[in-house]
């Protein structure tokens, strides 16, 4: 079992939803899939999405809605199996 | 009007205080916590902050830039282009606090921002439509298979499904194959809701190779004079890159059409103030046909300054200020040919993926028929919280080769360090056959831009 970091991979705004008053794409206790998206990067109006680097348990956020990122920031953490 | 409110950033927000300056206005420009140092703030008499970095909760936030606009004691609100321009509520706002709205009425924004109401307004007023429906559809549940079948025989594949509450090239569905068409309209109207949360749509065919051609009109609520066409078909992503005045290759009598109708919607609207008509032109029909009217100073409108020797902002401003139209239709003459390339932070080698940063150099070219409108100087930051237009260039000359010409030197002498931009991509454009012959059309960039791809 390890813990790892989901980093922003550009700057961005950060989102857990695909809109205001959406549902997150994920939340803290859930199960993720490597690939799934759990979250958003706006920049200059662009959004890229943010994916789980491995399946695992996801455990936190570790940055608010609407916090400006940059590269290599973490913004959440998995726990592998 | 004394103290102008200018609810805006970037290149339009310095563009504007240039114009309130020239006329003795005093100007204050509303600011994010991003933009307190910017360009625009150090242009403008004053500046105010409204709100942190993110356009919601500044720019985009009615009440704020309300409130401010109480604050510093404006009398009139220029909302300059994109953000709040086209948004009905804020001109009511704006009125409701007892200032002068720079733009038509709420009621004709409102109209023209219902894309299917705008095109019966369009029919109404004798302007060319393409097949499509009149107005807004039922939802699909409550259409038959006949009725389906109507629409299909009526309008022609393939169509085009369109949010009414889209434009600027949003919400739109593509529909090739009969057997779509239901599904896809379905799927039209929920995205509408969830997009916009108006689940109206309507259909139009679709236009191949279609070039986009647009009428600039100045109205004072009574009567209304065109100020020309322009072309913006060099797009990318439905985004435009390239604009010129006026546009090539039209045949005299389309194009008459096209300036006679716009002038007729506007009338027909009481529209007060400067907007835009766009249409689709068909090369290959030599047919034009509405697509839409911008309700506000379109980005390109610089191209339009330079072939009429006109002043669109200070025309807006003694438009709301209560005066009558200065000119009349015959004042207007059309001189030469002019260019807009739009130079943007963004990286042409990543897929023009965004390059936010400190521009620590942005040298300018200059010298005759060249004409330069930014937001930024070198040692800026350029935020990563807005749109990446750097600046426009913009060139006049006595006809449209010597304009490219004159275009691509510019372009040479323009040198952007610290950010990415994509004006390496602008010379091939410019220089393609396709654009010196105007044989480009909407999708002659993304084509290219695949062929590069392929190549590389």
């Amino acid at each position: 079992m390890s813990t790892i970091p989901v980093t922003a991979g550009i700057p961005g705004v950060f989102y857990s939803r695909p809109g205001p008053g959406k549902e997150p794409y994920a939340r803290p206790g859930e199960l993720v899939q490597a690939g799934q998206v759990i979250g958003l990067l706006e920049i200059m109006k662009q959004f890229a999405e943010v994916t789980a680097p491995a399946s695992g348990l996801l455990v936190e956020f570790l940055v608010e809605d609407g916090a400006m990122l940059v590269p290599g920031e973490p913004l959440a953490t998995i726990e592998t199996s | 009007m004394q103290r102008l409110l200018i609810a805006n950033r970037g290149e339009i927000a310095v563009r504007i205080a240039r114009a309130a300056r020239e006329l003795g206005m005093h100007s204050i420009v509303v600011v994010s916590e991003a933009d307190e140092q910017s360009l625009a703030a150090r242009t403008a008499d004053e500046s105010i902050v409204i709100g942190p970095a993110p356009a919601a909760r500044s720019y985009l936030d009615i009440a704020a830039v309300v409130a401010a606009a109480r604050a510093v004691g404006a009398d009139a609100v220029h909302p300059g282009y994109g953000f709040l321009s086209e948004n009905a509520d804020f001109a009511e706002a704006v009125r409701g606090a007892g200032l002068t709205w720079v733009g038509p009425a709420p009621e004709v924004i409102r109209l023209m921002g219902d894309k299917a109401r705008a095109r019966q307004a369009a029919l109404a007023a004798g302007v060319p439509t393409i097949a499509g429906t009149a107005g807004a559809l039922p939802p699909v549940d409550e259409l038959g298979q006949e009725e389906l079948t109507r629409l299909l025989e009526q309008v022609g594949l393939p169509l085009l499904i369109k949010a009414s509450s889209g434009g600027g090239g949003r919400g739109i569905r593509r529909v090739d194959r009969e057997e779509d068409f239901a599904a896809a309209l379905a799927t039209a109207q929920a995205e509408a809701v969830a997009a916009f949360g108006n689940g109206e749509v309507y259909l139009e065919r679709l236009v191949h190779e279609a070039r986009h051609v647009e009428v600039q009109i100045l109205g004072d609520g009574r009567n209304a004079i065109h100020l020309g066409d322009r072309d913006c078909s060099l797009q990318r992503r439905r985004q435009k890159m390239v604009e010129e005045s006026p546009a090539p290759g039209i045949p005299a009598a389309v194009r008459q059409q096209l300036l006679d109708s716009a002038v007729a919607l506007a009338v027909s609207t009481g529209y007060s103030g400067a907007g835009t008509v766009e249409y689709l032109y068909d090369p290959r029909r030599h047919e034009a046909a509405f697509i839409e009217m911008n309700t506000r100073l379109q980005v390109e409108h610089p191209v339009t300054e330079q072939v009429t020797g006109l002043d669109l902002v200070r025309e807006q401003l003694l438009i709301a200020a209560g005066q009558p139209l200065r000119h009349t239709q015959e004042d207007i003459v059309l001189r030469g040919h002019a260019i807009e390339v739009r130079i943007n932070a963004e990286d042409p080698q990543m897929g023009f993926f965004p390059s936010p940063g400190t521009l620590e150099r942005l040298s300018l070219p200059g010298g005759p028929g060249v004409r330069v409108d930014t937001g930024f100087a070198s040692g800026d930051v350029v935020p990563p919280y807005y749109d990446s237009m750097l600046a426009k260039l913009i060139v006049h000359d006595e006809d449209r080769p010597s304009a490219i010409r004159r275009m691509l030197r510019a372009l040479e002498e323009l040198r952007v360090e610290g950010v990415r931009c994509n004006a390496a991509v602008l010379p091939g454009l410019l220089q393609s056959e396709e654009f010196r012959e105007a044989a480009h059309h909407t999708d002659t960039v993304e084509q290219a831009l695949t062929m590069a791809g392929a190549r590389a």
